[in-house]
């Protein structure tokens, strides 16, 4: 589905990704774990040509995503605020979403309703724009978003922080279920082992820009993790 | 502590990511400032030779103008004069008075450059005049001068710190600006003679320059409380919750499909940000420039400044928000990068609404035509070429755009943002048509001129699908950059 070979990337002369080869396949959910500056938020950039690579390529359904748009029909991702329209309500948005996703009305609706509870009664029907809603509603509304154009390819960047416990509980629930039971490939990046290990079944290690580890999620990956991250304190 | 302040908003200016970038700016708006004080000097001393020609009455004449004078000052600095300003919250915390805080903030604009303005303005307009007057009364009248140039500073601060929480005083300002031009021009109260008198008052009797020393007291002390009840809030602006939702009852443009969808998106951008929209306000102004020049009649013989008012008039829109495409859409450029659309369709959203707005300005001026049938014929003119050439000059030249636009201060003089090309790339939008007519105008065969400029837009017009996938490639090329450059946001 996504195959990244020999991608480089470097600011200011600092090398912040170098990746020989990862390939991801579909339906795979797959998490990015590292500390802040490891890459992932620019390997999540490449992979949705928002920057530009010194060089590599990615692929996404064997094609390059640097030559063509194809890729934009089956991917819906979430990284940052820069992702909402801040003087649009939530309505508005995810309206506005659907419409470029070719989405239906009556399907944005039962999408809705699957998620009123991860709302929480706090995103609609709120008379105030997005750029008024709080850190964790706007995450709530960028998650959505990237989800309700019901995509193969979803990227999300620490999609659990900022959230409240009870709306990471549900998330991790409505991302589980949306591997099973819509084979969606998923690309999640977190600071959070927990929350990572339980949603995905591969998990790949960065530091510094280079693939440490690269994991089948079992039992034992959470000890794992925890003990590659700890031994780098206690060194 | 003062100085602890002091310091840390140097440092806060001098390590701002644009102070490094902008210094080439900055030598140039140095230059530029220079210059024109040099000008002013002798402007000003020009005016004092010319009025010590009125020898007795000189003094008088010269007050007269003193009102004038203010206003202008008000004006300029409502406009020019950034905000004072610090970033308040980490200095709150500490052990320090809130008072002191306020203080600092407040006095900050009497180290402005602009203060010595009225001084160079005036010294040389005093210096042909001395043989008329006492050494006392040069003394008073340029206290006088400082005085109330202090009020006017504090006054512009004051109004323009009200109309970031109530956007309706800057629509009062603007009225109040245009109406007091009205009663000038007709003469409906002898501003002149008010003027003198009240300036002369104050020369004779020094005691009366207390009055613009308590206005002054008066505006700082309005700043004063303004700030202090203000200062712990993050923003000032963000007073106001509720969200008007503006235009979203607007469905015309879902016909369209994804264009209509993202053509739907700009306006409502335009809406609800408070720096779109106070631009958008000024257009209309656009419009209004042609009765500066249709009634007089020598201004009708000139063909080529028609054109030039044509151009203008029909591209308001364009001129104020074109140089500024995909800058206006910086906080969620990402979002246009990865949504489902093609890059083509997203630029021809921006083409039709450029279409719209010049067909809507041109409709608008239509009643111009009474003026004779040669308006409507240069209009018409500048309107093809409008859409023809310039629609597609603004997006290749947007895609140089790589700043953050920060959309909820003001439009007037808000350089946040703006860099130099945007001021150069006025020339070629409005210059080019001129120069193709030239040589025509020159040779006296001004409609060849007319038909050559018509022919070139139409040119535009016809092949503007090609000329629309050849921006479309230059946006591809130049995306990476103004995204990277739209993520700085500072």
């Amino acid at each position: 589905m996504i195959k990244i070979e020999n991608l480089k990337k470097s600011y200011n002369g600092n090398l912040v990704l170098d990746i020989e080869c990862l390939s991801i396949n579909q339906g795979e959910s797959f998490g990015l774990v590292g500390n802040n500056g490891a890459g992932k938020t620019t390997l999540f950039r490449l992979v949705l040509d928002l920057i530009k690579a010194d060089t590599g390529w990615v692929e996404s359904h064997g094609v390059d995503v640097k030559r063509t748009s194809d890729w934009k029909t089956y991917t819906g991702s979430f990284l940052d605020e820069g992702f909402l329209v801040d003087f649009l309500s939530a309505e508005e948005y995810f309206n506005f979403i659907a419409k470029i996703n070719s989405v239906s009305k009556s399907e944005v609706d039962a999408l809705i309703n699957e998620f009123s509870d991860f709302f929480g009664g706090e995103i609609l029907n709120q008379k105030k724009y997005i750029r008024d809603f709080s850190k964790g509603n706007q995450k709530k509304i960028g998650i959505f978003a990237a989800i309700m154009s019901q995509p193969e390819v979803l990227v999300l960047d620490e999609p659990f922080a900022n959230l409240d416990p009870s709306s990471q509980i549900r998330l991790k629930q409505l991302l589980k279920k949306l591997r099973e039971e819509k084979n969606v490939c998923m690309l999640i990046s977190s600071h959070d082992l927990n929350h990572v290990t339980e949603v995905c079944e591969r998990i790949v290690v960065l530091e510094k820009g280079k693939i440490m580890n690269d994991i089948q999620t079992s039992e034992d990956t959470l000890k794992e993790l925890e003990s590659y991250f700890s031994a780098e304190v206690y060194s | 502590m003062n100085f602890n302040l002091i310091s840390h908003q140097q440092k806060a200016s001098m390590r701002s990511p644009i102070f490094g970038k902008s210094l080439g700016i900055k030598l140039l708006m140095g230059f530029i400032f220079f210059i024109i004080a040099l000008e002013l000097l002798g402007f000003s001393f020009y005016v004092g030779t010319e009025l010590a020609k009125k020898e007795g009455n000189s003094l008088n004449e010269l007050l007269s103008y003193f009102i004038y004078f203010f206003g202008v000052m008000l004006i300029l600095r409502s406009l020019m004069q950034k905000l004072p300003t610090m970033a308040a919250m980490p200095y709150l915390l500490l052990p320090i008075k809130k008072s002191r805080l306020v203080n600092f903030v407040l006095t900050k604009p009497l180290y402005n450059i602009l203060n010595i303005i009225p001084v160079i303005i005036i010294v040389p307009i005093l210096i042909p005049l001395s043989a008329y007057l006492t050494s006392e009364q040069v003394l008073l009248i340029l206290a006088s001068i400082v005085i109330c140039d202090l009020f006017i500073n504090y006054l512009a601060i004051y109004i323009k710190r009200v109309q970031i929480k109530y956007e309706i005083v800057f629509y009062i300002f603007l009225l109040s600006i245009v109406l007091f031009g009205f009663i000038d021009h007709f003469n409906v109260i002898d501003i002149k003679s008010y003027s003198a008198s009240i300036f002369q008052s104050m020369i004779q009797q020094p005691v009366l320059l207390l009055v613009p020393a308590v206005l002054f007291l008066g505006a700082y002390f309005l700043n004063y409380r303004l700030l202090f009840g203000n200062f712990s809030l993050e923003e000032f602006s963000k007073g106001t919750g509720a969200a008007k939702g503006s235009l979203s009852k607007l469905t015309y443009f879902e016909r369209f499909g994804k264009i209509g969808e993202f053509m739907m998106l700009e306006m409502k951008m335009i809406i609800r940000n408070k720096r779109s929209r106070t631009q958008l306000m000024m257009i209309p102004l656009f419009a209004f420039y042609g009765l500066f020049f249709y009634t007089k009649p020598d201004m009708l013989e000139s063909t080529g400044f028609l054109i030039f008012v044509g151009l203008f008039m029909t591209g308001g829109f364009m001129i104020t928000f074109g140089l500024y495409f995909f800058a206006w859409e910086s906080s969620h450029f990402d979002l246009i990068l990865t949504s489902n659309t093609s890059y083509l369709n997203y630029l021809r959203s921006k083409y039709n609404l450029m279409v719209l707005s010049s067909l809507l300005m041109y409709f608008l001026i239509l009643p111009y035509t009474y003026f004779g049938t040669k308006i409507l014929l240069v209009n018409t003119v500048a309107l093809i070429f409008n859409l023809g050439i310039n629609t597609f000059v603004l997006l290749y030249f947007a895609c140089n755009n790589r700043k953050y636009m920060n959309l909820s201060g003001g439009s007037a003089f808000n350089f946040q943002g703006v860099s130099s090309q945007h001021f150069f790339l006025m020339f070629p939008i409005l210059l080019f048509p001129l120069i193709i007519y030239a040589p025509f105008g020159i040779a006296g065969l001004p409609v060849i001129g007319l038909v050559l400029i018509g022919t070139i837009g139409l040119l535009g017009i016809i092949f503007h699908e090609k000329l629309l996938l050849a921006v479309t490639k230059r946006f591809i090329g130049t995306k990476y950059k103004m995204a990277e450059g739209f993520r700085i946001k500072s």
